[in-house]
């Protein structure tokens, strides 16, 4: 492969990837958001959970 | 590093030992009290901040420098190496890119901190989704701070030759007198509005205490959960595991921090990482692969398989010269500097142990096979 060459595999596997990230990144932190409230409430509801009612 | 290149603290003196001293005690504290609770929140905030930083950094240096400009001053400084990294007059060659790519699929499928976050999923079915998600930001982890040092050579080449000067680059390159590591920092720190510094700094932080809380939960578990509890059988309980979970992230703290102060090697930082990640993953690699797909593998061909990975350790500089010197010495070669490092590179070390762990795995497997094979 020439230098051109490449230098055209970098710019695409470059942009490719940054934009790939970009939606990745806000879907992520949107629905990590949500995964984590709902992870915390399980967390509460266990706690809230009494001994007897575990058995 | 970052962190003092990018604030422009000094490189010599205590900025270094105290910004990593307290930078590790904040992921102890939280690390010891919240468990992997704290690992998933700080993971979170970390990805949030990190993700949009690295997105802005990254508009900005191209901004600064160029999008063309980049590929013309890398041609100009670096020619076809700096584009093609199998090329000989480069510093990489096949040895090192089948090295990386090895590592790639390590950090992904085998390594400790991935597994752990993996074994402590509500399915597999989420596994799949999480695995799929992130082998993008696996990649652009890697991608994304190289392209940020590349901007920064372009940058250092043709804005401020003089300051370039000092990280051995550009016109001026023979005036080095300054840790080319600290160049992404500088430059980033030049570049960036203060508000963007601090967010950036931030995620780099962030990013710090991510990959530390998690090698000291997933590492203090194992110590506990696989070396400490079987000793006991089932006399530990879980109060006993988790106290000594707990004490097993501080003593790994101390530990970590005491060798990032006092060892010094020749390595650059990330083949030194390479090299000790070996040590682990090149016999835990053949035993995943052979457990999983070979019908005749053994306990004693895994044994054996895990031994033998600690002979990547003479990948590191200081055992690599040693060997070196032995290995030619031997031969009845004159043991030069060159001559080692001809001869043994760390990729070559690494490979070769990678080799050795599999032919070791599948000879003990054969020789010594679980009883249930005989059957």
């Amino acid at each position: 492969m020439s230098v051109a060459d490449w230098m055209l595999v970098w710019k695409i596997c470059l942009l490719g990837n940054i934009a790939a990230f970009a939606v990745m990144s806000v879907v992520v932190s949107i629905g990590g958001g949500y995964d984590l409230r709902r992870l915390f409430r399980r967390l509460v509801e266990d706690e809230d959970t009494t001994p007897s009612e575990r058995e | 590093m970052f962190i003092v290149g990018v604030t422009g603290l000094s490189q010599e003196g205590w900025a270094l030992p105290a910004v990593m001293s307290g930078l590790l005690a904040l992921v102890l504290v939280y690390t010891v009290l919240g468990g992997m609770i704290s690992v998933v929140v700080t993971d979170y905030i970390q990805f949030v901040v990190l993700s949009f930083g690295l997105l802005l950094a990254t508009g900005l240096a191209v901004n600064q420098v160029g999008w063309e400009q980049i590929f013309t001053t890398v041609e100009s400084e670096m020619g076809a190496a700096g584009f093609d990294p199998l090329v000989a007059e480069g510093t990489f060659g096949t040895e090192y890119v089948i090295w990386m790519a090895f590592l790639g699929l390590i950090g992904c499928a085998v390594w400790p901190t991935a597994v752990s976050r993996v074994l402590a999923m509500e399915s597999t079915a989420a596994v799949k989704k999480q695995l799929t998600w992130s082998s993008i930001s696996f990649t652009i982890r890697f991608l994304i701070p190289y392209f940020w040092g590349i901007c920064a050579l372009v940058y250092f080449v043709t804005v401020e030759p003089e300051l370039g000067g000092l990280f051995g680059v550009g016109p001026l390159k023979d005036d080095q007198q300054v840790n080319a590591l600290y160049a992404m920092p500088v430059f980033l720190g030049r570049i960036l509005p203060a508000g963007l510094i601090g967010l950036v700094s931030a995620a780099m932080i962030a990013a710090f205490m991510s990959t530390h809380d998690s090698y000291l939960l997933c590492w203090s578990s194992v110590i506990t959960q696989d070396v400490v509890a079987p000793c006991y059988g089932e006399r530990l309980t879980a109060k006993t595991r988790v106290l000594l979970t707990r004490i097993f992230i501080v003593v790994i703290g101390i530990y970590i921090l005491a060798w990032g102060l006092l060892y010094e090697g020749g390595d650059d930082v990330w083949d030194y990482m390479a090299i000790t990640g070996a040590i682990y993953f090149t016999g835990a690699f053949a035993v995943l692969a052979g457990g999983l797909y070979w019908k005749s593998a053994s306990s004693t061909g895994a044994f054996c398989a895990i031994l033998a990975g600690g002979t990547a350790v003479f990948g590191l500089e200081p055992l690599r010269v040693k060997l070196g010197w032995l290995l030619l010495t031997a031969a009845g070669q004159e043991p030069t500097r060159e001559a080692i490092d001809a001869l043994l590179t760390s990729p070559r070390v690494g490979l070769a142990s990678i080799g050795l762990t599999a032919v070791v795995f599948v000879l003990g497997s054969l020789l010594v096979p679980d009883r249930k094979n005989k059957r």
